[in-house]
């Protein structure tokens, strides 16, 4: 069965690119617009990683993953932020906070499943 | 791809619009911290989005706007009617 990646970013381009990119590889891909959108989309759903950008309304990356990592079934879900070059304080916080590692924008697609299958094995 | 771009071209018109909208009311209330989060981060999407789908120009551009409003989100740089324009 195909892993499923939880893909959290308020751009639609930026989770159209990221959503065919994982799809095109085989995995499933689970959409949210926020961290709050993520959140109530988690559930049950049964995702075995979350990509997330930083920067979005109601519930930021930060935030997002500071409440994941306080909940005990997603303490181990790995999450990987999508970070921008003008963002270092942001990409440090997200470490301290729990992050497991990033990838900074812009990236190509081939980055991106680099990381995905060196943190999904 | 080019849905790719569609996508982002529809994207930033709204965002583009999104901040016409709140750089108006800025200029009429330049202390509002939310209404300056919301700029940045349409910028922020802006100049991410537009890297991502290879619009270079657009991606330059947004960054250097980008980063003085980042210092005004700071609060080491204030809203004046000539920042806004």
């Amino acid at each position: 069965m195909s892993k499923i990646i939880m893909a959290v970013d308020d751009s639609a381009s930026m989770r159209q690119m990221v959503s065919f990119t994982l799809k095109q590889a085989g995995y499933q891909v689970v959409e949210a617009a926020d961290g709050r959108d993520a959140l109530s989309k988690l559930d049950g759903s049964g995702v075995h990683m979350i990509l997330t950008d930083l920067n979005m309304p109601n519930v930021d990356g930060i935030e997002l993953i500071r409440r994941l990592r306080a909940n005990p079934s997603c303490r181990f879900i790995p999450i990987v932020m999508l970070t921008t070059e003008s963002q270092p304080e942001k990409k440090q916080e997200g470490k301290t906070t729990g992050a497991t590692g990033w990838i900074v924008k812009p990236f190509k697609p081939e980055q991106l499943l680099a990381v995905v299958k060196k943190v999904l094995g | 791809m080019e849905s790719l771009r569609e996508t982002y071209r529809a994207e930033a018109y709204e965002l583009l619009a999104e901040l016409e909208a709140s750089l108006l009311v800025l200029e009429e209330d330049p202390g509002d911290t939310e209404l300056i989060g919301r700029v940045f981060r349409a910028l922020h999407t802006i100049k991410g989005s537009g890297a991502m789908c290879g619009f270079d120009d657009i991606a330059t551009f947004t960054h250097d706007v980008e980063t003085v409003f980042d210092l005004v989100r700071n609060e080491k740089l204030g809203v004046t009617k000539t920042l806004v324009d």
